[in-house]
């Protein structure tokens, strides 16, 4: 089974949520929990920081993209720090990394 | 011509009589008849000798000044025949050209030389070695001599030598008188059969020239007019085989347009090489012509470096060869190539005058080829015309046409004489006769009458199956003033079938989801039928019914269904008749053999023949079937039982299209229940889920090659969501999908019957890939499948007789790579984004031309992205597998690609691996 670890920060923009592991079809669930709590703070920024996660499949894909229309519709800022080779190139070949916020580095967020 | 009737001489040589003139005259009426006899210059110059002896000589030489300055002896004739071995060795002793004195001084100068007394020592002095000739003269005892030049026109070409051995005779002027005159007349016969010989070859090309000027001139196009060029010239020319070459501009290759082969020639290896070699420039004889822009000139094609099709050659018996470029305003549009079965010199003269047939040629070409743009952008232009304008009806306020359009006449099939008459009363008489509702538009008519400024639109279904959008305004001026009423109709039969067929599309996918839930739900085969019988009884048709084969022989009716409840005692009265000895039961038993049948209409015949008796036949009579399918269920080459579906809606019939969904379903629940008898439980959902929702066989698709590998993980029910599909969407055109859905199990199912038959669906309205599956990305967005979304990539291949185009999109799926006969690799379309979640997702088309031997293999990610003790596996490492697996046939390549793949896991893939390669053969 994957392992995933989820730390919730906050920051003065909003929610920062530090993920390392693997977000896969058996770790999505838990980071969905906690991803809706952030949201539900009223926080005018949710980050997810991808650079300690070492495996994304389509679950988390799919985690990502519910979360953008939830954050669009409330008129609410999800952005992502950009994660490694391996998760970053999921995010290419989808066309994602055109679509959704990315950044490479949280001090780009302040902004 | 020389003066016949001087100067007097004799043949004799010491006294001149009155008579010899006459002698004289005859002899050179004679030697004037033999020597025009022939025109082959070695003949005539024989005869001349022959003729001297013993006339004029007893022992006559004929020499010829060779072009490199040369004296040879080309005739030689003796009044003792025993002398001719010596002759053979007097000839062995070459001239000396420089001689000042006998044959060489003749030769130089002109002049006839006269030896009244001679000796062998002087005959002996004008050749190279004159000590090694004089022993050989001294035994024939000359006495006397003379040598007169072969001249003709300006030119002295010869020399004939008469020389008085046995006779005795002693030379005198008029003898020489004579011997001139005949030498002239000789030079004459010998340079007309040399300018006859040169004129000869001159008509011929000319003739060659001509005759390919006429067929220029004649024909209406390149393939009418090259099989004759190539004849004209190979037959004029004497040449055997002739090739023509046309650059073709995509592939920038030459490609052999046609080839003219001689009667007696049999080089069809050759010819078939010939037709199917494209050559870049420079490769070849043609290339070579190409490059260059010059023609060129194969002595033997066998001891040429560059002659790829030598061993053709050599098989047909082809050696010569030549060629020259067809060029047109300097640029060279194709090549034209001839073969001989000798080896042949070069020509230059034949090359020289094959360069301005090339120019003509070239520019007939060039002319047809702006003539077929011309033909083919007007024949595009009036098609648009066509295709756009509405049939348009113009009517007064009092009732008359005022105007309509063809389309207008030719939509609704008036008459001439109905449109001649300009009444819309007529008009409309005709036209109500085809409506499928005539009330409705009679009515509709009658109410825009009345209310003239009243604009209007709607749908009319015609009696023959069309449907015509009809929209209709008045005509009002800027007063306010009704001029009259405007019609415009247009067909929209074909956009009308696409929306149905994409509507039943999705009802189909629905349909196809829901049984592959059925088949998991249950390892009951009974369970599972009669689910079966229940669904397809309450959508496709009214009457389902499960027979089951049983091992004995014997049949077992497993299930039986009808949509109305009401009807169920009715079926379950058929039970009671034993279709044996019926045309159901031979039909049965053929349908136990694999077979299908489609009943599209059912006729009373056709009942009575299924029946047993009246009352058989009353029990059918009350279900009252319409059409019918019989379709077996066949799992891995066994025949379980069959379905019968009947529809008993009047006006509801089968037809293939129905047959061929039913014997899908008939397959994927056969594979289901032999699944359920040969896997434990979750490996039998899994199994079952996969196997439903691939496409059952690889069609074909002519002109390239196919092989798809799926590979499903083996964890239980975590079904994965990779799927493919490959069907034809036009007479040319296929589609090859592959793609990947999230989700797991049942989810994923659903999801990718939807993809599926939406592109199924979607290519029959759109051909372009990016349409497509912008498509299906609304159709997921409107399906709302809970965040679910899918990748994929859609390629579609247009294949024509010479080219194969290939084009794809792609949404955020990987994409496809090529892979080229000599191994490179690359990549094959442009990024696009995942379907499914984005209203406006951006999607392109790449296209390009697939060359033989190119590769294109299209993957999901668990390929890729598949991990084992090494990391992840990465595209690099896909890219130089693939460069190592050019040349291999589809199937090979996947197997490879899907054996490393697994090994890299060490065999326990995480992910489903699908792949599919399809290659251009070379």
């Amino acid at each position: 089974m994957s392992e995933i670890d989820v730390q919730v920060r906050s920051e003065p923009w909003g929610a920062m949520l530090v993920l390392s592991g693997e977000l896969d079809m058996s770790t999505a669930p838990a980071v969905e929990q906690r991803l809706k709590a952030a949201e539900g703070t009223g926080a005018a920024t949710v980050v997810l920081d991808l650079r300690d996660l070492s495996f994304l499949d389509s679950s988390g894909l799919r985690l990502i993209t519910e979360a953008d229309k939830r954050a669009r519709s409330a008129g609410r800022r999800l952005a992502l720090v950009r994660g490694p080779e391996v998760v970053n190139r999921v995010f290419e070949i989808t066309g994602l990394d055109d679509r959704l916020d990315v950044v490479d580095d949280p001090a780009q967020l302040a902004g | 011509m020389a003066d016949m009737s001087s100067p007097a001489g004799s043949i004799d040589l010491t006294e001149v009589q009155p008579g010899d003139t006459l002698q004289r005259l005859e002899f050179l009426a004679e030697a004037t008849a033999l020597l025009n006899a022939s025109l082959d210059h070695s003949t005539t110059l024989a005869s001349v000798a022959s003729l001297a002896v013993p006339a004029l000589a007893d022992w006559c030489i004929v020499y010829m000044l060779e072009d490199d300055g040369a004296i040879s002896r080309l005739a030689m004739a003796h009044v003792d025949p025993s002398r001719d071995a010596l002759a053979r060795e007097i000839r062995d002793i070459p001239m000396d050209p420089r001689a000042d004195r006998g044959v060489p001084k003749v030769l130089r100068t002109g002049d006839p030389e006269l030896r009244p007394d001679a000796t062998a020592a002087l005959l002996a002095a004008d050749v190279r070695e004159p000590g090694r000739l004089q022993p050989l003269l001294e035994p024939l005892g000359i006495t006397s001599w003379m040598c007169v030049p072969m001249s003709a026109r300006g030119r002295t070409f010869g020399a004939i030598s008469f020389v008085s051995t046995d006779s005795g005779r002693r030379y005198g002027a008029a003898d020489l008188a004579l011997a001139v005159d005949l030498a002239g007349r000789a030079a004459l016969a010998v340079d007309n059969a040399r300018l006859f010989g040169e004129q000869q070859v001159r008509e011929r090309r000319q003739h060659a020239q001509l005759a390919t000027v006429r067929v220029l001139a004649e024909a209406t196009s390149l393939p009418e007019a090259a099989p004759r060029i190539l004849r004209a010239v190979c037959e004029s020319l004497d040449w055997e085989v002739g090739a023509l070459w046309i650059v073709d501009r995509p592939t920038d290759r030459l490609r052999c347009a046609e080839i003219w082969l001689g009667p007696g020639v049999a080089a069809d290896e050759f010819e078939a090489a010939t037709r199917t070699t494209r050559y870049p420039p420079g490769l070849g004889l043609p290339g070579r012509i190409w490059e260059s822009g010059e023609p060129a000139w194969i002595e033997d094609v066998l001891n040429d470096s560059n002659f790829p099709l030598a061993p053709a050659a050599a098989k047909g018996g082809l050696r010569g060869a030549f060629g020259f470029p067809l060029k047109s305003a300097g640029r060279v549009i194709g090549v034209l190539e001839f073969f001989s079965r000798d080896i042949r010199e070069p020509d230059p003269d034949l090359l020289a005058m094959m360069a301005s047939v090339g120019g003509q040629i070239g520019q007939f070409i060039a002319s047809k080829q702006a003539e077929e743009d011309v033909r083919f952008q007007k024949a595009l232009l009036e098609s648009q015309n066509e295709a756009t304008i509405d049939g348009i009806l113009v009517v007064s306020p009092e009732g008359t046409m005022i105007s309509f359009n063809q389309r207008f006449i030719d939509m609704w099939g008036i008459p001439d004489a109905v449109a001649d008459s300009r009444s819309d009363q007529a008009a409309l008489r005709f036209v109500l006769d085809k409506l499928a509702d005539p009330a409705e538009f009679r009515a509709r008519v009658e109410y825009l009458y009345e209310h003239p400024e009243e604009r209007s639109r709607d749908e009319l279904r015609l009696r023959d199956g069309r449907v015509f959008d009809r929209w209709s305004a008045p005509l009002i001026g800027e007063d306010g003033t009704i001029y009259g009423r405007a019609w415009y109709f247009r067909d929209v039969t074909e956009l009308k079938r696409a929306e149905e067929i994409l509507l039943e599309s999705t009802q189909r996918a629905e349909l196809l989801a829901e049984a592959s839930a059925l088949f998991t739900a249950s390892l009951n085969f009974s369970v599972v039928m009669r689910g079966l019988a229940d669904l397809m009884s309450r959508t496709v048709g009214d009457l389902c019914i499960v027979d089951a084969f049983e091992d004995d022989g014997s049949v077992t009716r497993v299930a039986a269904a009808h949509r109305d409840p009401g009807r169920g005692e009715l079926v379950e009265e058929l039970k009671r008749f034993d279709a044996s000895g019926t045309t159901v039961g031979s039909i049965l038993e053929a349908v136990r053999e694999g077979r299908s049948f489609l009943f599209e209409e059912i006729s009373e015949d056709t009942l009575r023949g299924s029946a047993h008796n009246e009352e058989h036949i009353e029990v059918l009579r009350a279900l009252g079937p319409v059409s019918a399918i019989v379709v077996p269920l066949v799992a891995r080459g066994r025949t379980l039982g069959s379905i019968l579906l009947a529809s008993t809606t009047p006006g509801r019939t089968f037809d293939r299209e129905d047959l061929s969904f039913v014997e899908d379903l008939a397959r994927r629940a056969a594979l289901a229940a032999d699944n359920a008898q040969l896997y434990g439980e979750r490996a039998y959902v899994a199994r079952t889920l996969q196997e439903s929702l691939l496409p059952p066989n690889l069609p074909h698709i002519p002109g390239v090659e196919l092989a798809a590998r799926f590979q499903a993980v083996g964890r239980g029910i975590e079904v994965g969501g990779d799927f493919y599909d490959l069907f034809r969407t036009g007479t040319n055109s296929w589609a090859i999908v592959i793609g990947d859905v999230c989700g797991k199990g049942v989810e994923a199912a659903k999801l990718t019957a939807l993809a599926r038959y939406t592109m199924r669906g979607a290519a029959m309205q759109a051909q372009k890939p990016s349409r497509v599956l912008a498509l299906l990305n609304q159709a997921m967005l409107e399906q709302n499948t809970n965040g679910q979304f899918c990748t994929a990539s859609y390629l579609r291949l247009r294949i024509r007789e010479d080219e194969i185009r290939a084009t794809l999109a792609c949404g955020g799926h990987p994409m496809p790579l090529k892979v080229t006969a000599e191994g490179a690799v690359e990549t094959f379309g442009r990024k696009g984004t995942l379907l499914g979640v984005f209203p406006d997702p951006e999607i392109t088309d790449y296209t390009a031309n697939l060359m033989p031997g190119d590769t294109l293999v299209l993957y999901t990610d668990g390929v890729t992205e598949a991990r084992g003790p090494g990391g992840v596996f990465g595209e690099e490492r896909l890219r130089s597998l693939l460069s190592e697996c050019a040349g291999m046939s589809p199937a090979a390549l996947a197997e490879r690609v899907e054996h490393e793949v697994l090994r890299f896991q060490e065999d326990d893939p995480g992910d489903d691996i699908a792949l599919l390669v399809v290659r251009v053969p070379r």
